[in-house]
């Protein structure tokens, strides 16, 4: 599948200013953002020491902020399923993701 | 009641929204956060639209390393106050709007004499820490809170209202580690003259106001986009505003 990554603010120095990028199906957010990655400037622009986002950049999918998208718990044909959000949420063909910084300047 | 000076000096811009647009705007009482790069654009456009009363707060010194980009300083004022020298440049622009600078550092406990009756916040600080404090006085009044932030070619506004918008701390829970971002005075220029725009177009009750949506510019490309942005319902700043 593919999903398109819009870059926003210092981070297109980065990353440039939109890519389009294949992913096997069921990847989630966080294996986009692992191949986004190649450098280790990059995994420090975006990653703590400890792998966590860093909680200033925001990351938008398909318009939503994933902090906000929930983890739902569905029951599927007598079988509970388990929807992850923020991070761990699935993405799908054709998702759009939008990664940006906080700016600060005045 | 507008002067017939008045009416002279706004002619260009009462011809769009009327002699009751410059009223609302001489009516008008904003407070404008910071002296620097967004707050020299963002006060010198609203003195030249007549906007009644500006209250500006700033504690900084001009320092040569300003001058890329906070335009109401210039190379005499180096080592006055920027509120000084900002008043001063703002008065001989238009002598008819009243601008009062207070000289101090915005912290939670003078926040609230430092807004007193002011009808709505502009952010023009430097940094998160004092941002998020004009989002809470904001959020407790109830009056709009006008965000904007640059760094290099890039920059961002939007517009918050609260109880209808995502509030900054919405948008941004966390603060980034402090930094002294690199800022060419065009991006200050453009950010501000796009808040200024919004102040204006709130006054006025025209148009469509930046709620919800972040704005970004990108100077370097010539490109500006525009990000969808929500209310967090577990906000520690705005849930239950509204």
């Amino acid at each position: 599948m593919k999903v398109k990554v819009k870059f926003f603010a210092i981070f297109r120095d980065l990353f440039g200013a939109e890519k389009e990028v294949e992913l096997k199906s069921g990847s989630t957010l966080q294996d986009l953002l692992n191949l986004l990655c190649d450098s280790r400037q990059c995994r420090q622009k975006l990653f703590d020491r400890s792998g966590k986002l860093r909680p200033y950049i925001k990351i938008l999918k398909n318009g939503r902020n994933i902090l906000f998208l929930e983890g739902v718990q569905i029951e599927l044909e007598g079988k509970q399923i388990q929807f992850l959000g923020g991070i761990h949420a699935e993405l799908a063909d054709g998702d759009v993701v939008a990664i940006f910084p906080q700016v600060g300047g005045g | 009641m507008l002067t017939k000076d008045e009416v002279k000096r706004y002619e260009r811009q009462i011809s769009i929204f009327g002699e009751e647009g410059q009223k609302k705007l001489k009516k008008a009482k904003v407070f404008i956060a910071g002296a620097g790069g967004l707050g020299c654009s963002i006060s010198a456009y609203l003195t030249v639209a007549g906007v009644g009363k500006l209250r500006v707060v700033d504690n900084d010194i001009v320092a040569l390393e300003n001058l890329n980009r906070q335009i109401l300083h210039w190379d005499n004022d180096i080592g006055d106050k920027k509120l000084e020298s900002a008043a001063a440049k703002l008065k001989r622009m238009n002598s008819n709007v009243e601008v009062e600078v207070i000289s101090e550092t915005i912290t939670k406990s003078n926040i609230d004499d430092l807004v007193g009756d002011f009808d709505m916040i502009v952010d023009a600080m430097d940094n998160f820490a004092a941002r998020y404090v004009l989002n809470k006085a904001a959020l407790v009044r109830k009056i709009p809170f006008f965000h904007g932030a640059v760094h290099g070619f890039y920059g961002q506004a939007t517009t918050i209202i609260p109880g209808k918008t995502a509030c900054l701390r919405c948008i941004f829970p966390e603060a980034p580690p402090p930094t002294v971002p690199p800022v060419v005075g065009v991006t200050p220029g453009i950010i501000g003259c796009i808040q200024a725009t919004e102040v204006l177009k709130y006054v006025l009750g025209i148009g469509s106001l930046l709620e919800n949506r972040l704005l970004m510019w990108d100077g370097l490309n010539g490109q500006m986009d525009e990000l969808p942005l929500e209310k967090n319902p577990r906000c520690e700043d705005c849930a239950g505003v509204g």
